[in-house]
């Protein structure tokens, strides 16, 4: 009896446990206190946190992965077993022809199946369709200007891919962490799985940690940029948008973008179709879908399969600290870029005063930076509000970064 | 016009690069901002227009009826006319002196506030104040909001 017990306990998985694993599970119980104790973008942190712990678990059918030759750990394969069916001439396929199979078996765990839509980067474009279901354009098309302040917020990524390079990563790593001073995370998580999929991982957790982590590092660096009188500056209403002008931005926006940027396409496309939907107003049903349950499923399993991507062995690496480190600075220099740029706009034309620190909204982590502009303000005159003018600059964001991705996509994507 | 790259550029290839990849997200972002301009120009011109149409029609001599907010209570007829969107509130009263709006029909937010605002005010003669604005689909009661969609699903011809 006692060695039919000592044998069960042979195909326990406590035999599996490696020091490693342990680590990350104090990793995911940080991050589960971030998103849980402290309400760090608690939607996407604990599917990640989540995720990222039962990636350190000896688990069974839940997710496959393995060691290429390469040394790069990839998740999510699974098993197709069949057989070739003869062709009606019973001759093969010498000449390297079609052969048709017929499937037999099918072999994987839940979150290889579930992790396909990563993959096969079906999950942040359908993200971005509920993105721009929830997202209301109007500030922007009342201020156009502001789109300056997101094209300077990029200025961040592209300077954030140079230190990249210093850190010893390719131009495809370096893209992929560049993107985390978007503070764009389905974008973020389309251009690694892109071009970097072995730094899915961390890189995912880099840009959702600084997102949540907006109210934090933004304001010390829109302090140090601004004085006390450029605070105060206050912005005229804007005007009121109709929903025909709403309509044809959506439309043109589209066109513009994908003409300029084919590879961006899945992510524009979604984007701006989510919002057509929005201010059609004769699809109530479909935007109701978009902004509650596609998106809310989606974050799951997106937010699930990026931490099962954490194991330990890819994790636990030097890399991860350097795109830790590099991602904050990306982040910061995103957000410098944004009020300079307003600043500038200041000295150009003092006719029409921006407040810079609507600046700092240019990176994209929509609402939560434009927020933070809003509040930054009022906390030297009470009556400013800001809200509205700093969505402006906060939307340009996301298009900007977008098309950020989609250059570094077709010209690093071959 | 596409910037090939090797896997470690140098400082000058890298530099290169961003330039060129700035120029892309500045070409993209200017060409959404020069057809913002250009049918801002045009909404706001046609904007402008419409409303200097009715300036050219002599006044009525009595001014129309504006439309009513219908405040649910027990004599709707003494209650003022409020000028605003069709819209539907049902308010009742707390013995604290606090209102709860229960329901509220979908239309522009800061007009249903601010007439849900002006109807509280009214109703309580200032002694009120709204604490909650619960759109419809957060009422617990599936059945209500199933009659409510089934409802605005038919249009009345």
């Amino acid at each position: 009896m006692l060695s039919g017990f000592f044998d069960y306990l042979q195909t326990t998985g406590f035999g599996l446990l490696t020091w490693k694993m342990i680590v990350m599970w104090a990793v995911s119980g940080v991050l589960l206190w971030l998103a849980v104790g402290k309400r760090f973008e608690p939607l996407l942190l604990v599917p990640i946190a989540f995720g990222a712990l039962v990636a350190n678990l000896p688990t069974h059918g839940v997710i496959t992965s393995e060691l290429r030759a390469d040394g790069v750990r990839e998740t999510a394969t699974f098993v197709v077993e069949g057989h070739a069916i003869a062709s009606p001439d019973g001759g093969g396929s010498a000449t390297g022809e079609v052969t048709r199979t017929r499937v037999t078996r099918v072999e994987g765990g839940l979150f290889d199946f579930i992790s396909q839509g990563l993959k096969l980067e079906l999950f942040p474009p359908l993200i971005f369709l509920g993105v721009g279901a929830l997202t209301d354009f109007g500030p922007l098309i009342a201020l156009p200007r502001t789109l300056l302040l997101g094209v300077a917020a990029q200025l961040g990524l592209f300077m954030t891919f140079m230190g990249a390079g210093l850190f010893g990563f390719t131009a495809k790593q370096s893209a992929s962490i560049a993107i985390i001073g978007g503070a764009d995370g389905p974008t973020a998580i389309f251009l690694s799985n892109k071009l970097a999929p072995e730094l899915l991982g961390a890189v995912a957790v880099a840009a959702y940690s600084y997102m949540a982590l907006v109210p934090l590092i933004q304001p010390p660096i829109m302090r140090l940029l601004t004085t006390k009188k450029e605070r105060v500056i206050r912005m005229p209403t804007l005007r009121k948008v109709s929903k025909l002008e709403k309509l044809v931005f959506a439309i043109g926006v589209m066109i513009i973008c994908v003409l300029l940027v084919p590879a961006a396409s899945p992510l524009i496309m979604m984007l701006m179709l989510g919002n057509f939907l929005r201010e059609c107003a004769v699809t109530e049903r479909l935007v109701k879908s978009a902004q509650n349950e596609i998106i809310n499923v989606l974050t799951l399993f997106l937010g699930t399969s990026v931490g099962l991507t954490m194991a330990a062995e890819s994790f636990l690496a030097p890399a991860t600290l350097k795109i830790i480190v590099l991602g904050v600075v990306a982040f910061g220099c995103s957000t410098a870029a944004g009020v300079l740029c307003a600043k500038l706009m200041n000295v150009v034309a003092p006719g029409h005063p921006i407040n810079p620190l609507i600046g700092s909204a240019g990176v994209s982590a929509v609402p939560m930076a434009a927020r933070v502009s809003h509040v930054e303000g009022q906390r030297y005159d009470k009556g400013n509000n800001l809200l509205m003018h700093a969505m402006g600059p906060n939307v340009a964001g996301v298009i900007g970064t977008a098309v950020a991705a989609g250059y570094f996509i077709s010209t690093l994507g071959q | 016009m596409i910037a090939v790259i090797p896997d470690y550029p140098s400082w000058g290839e890298s530099l290169a690069y961003q330039l060129s990849g700035l120029l892309v997200v500045l070409v993209a972002l200017g060409g959404i901002w020069m057809l913002l301009e250009i049918s801002g120009a045009v909404f706001r011109r046609n904007a402008g227009v419409t409303r200097s149409k009715p300036a050219a029609v002599p006044a009525p001599s009595v001014a129309p009826e504006p439309a009513t907010a219908t405040v649910g209570m027990s004599e709707p007829a003494a209650l003022p006319p409020l000028t605003c969107a069709l819209i539907t509130a049902t308010v009742h009263a707390a013995s604290n002196g606090r209102a709860r709006i229960l329901s509220v029909a979908p239309s522009e937010p800061e007009v249903i506030h601010a007439i849900i605002a002006a109807a509280v005010h009214t109703i309580f003669e200032g002694r009120a104040r709204v604490v909650a604005v619960n759109p419809l689909h957060s009422d617990p009661s599936w059945a209500r909001e199933g009659r409510r969609d089934i409802f605005s699903s038919h249009r009345i011809r």
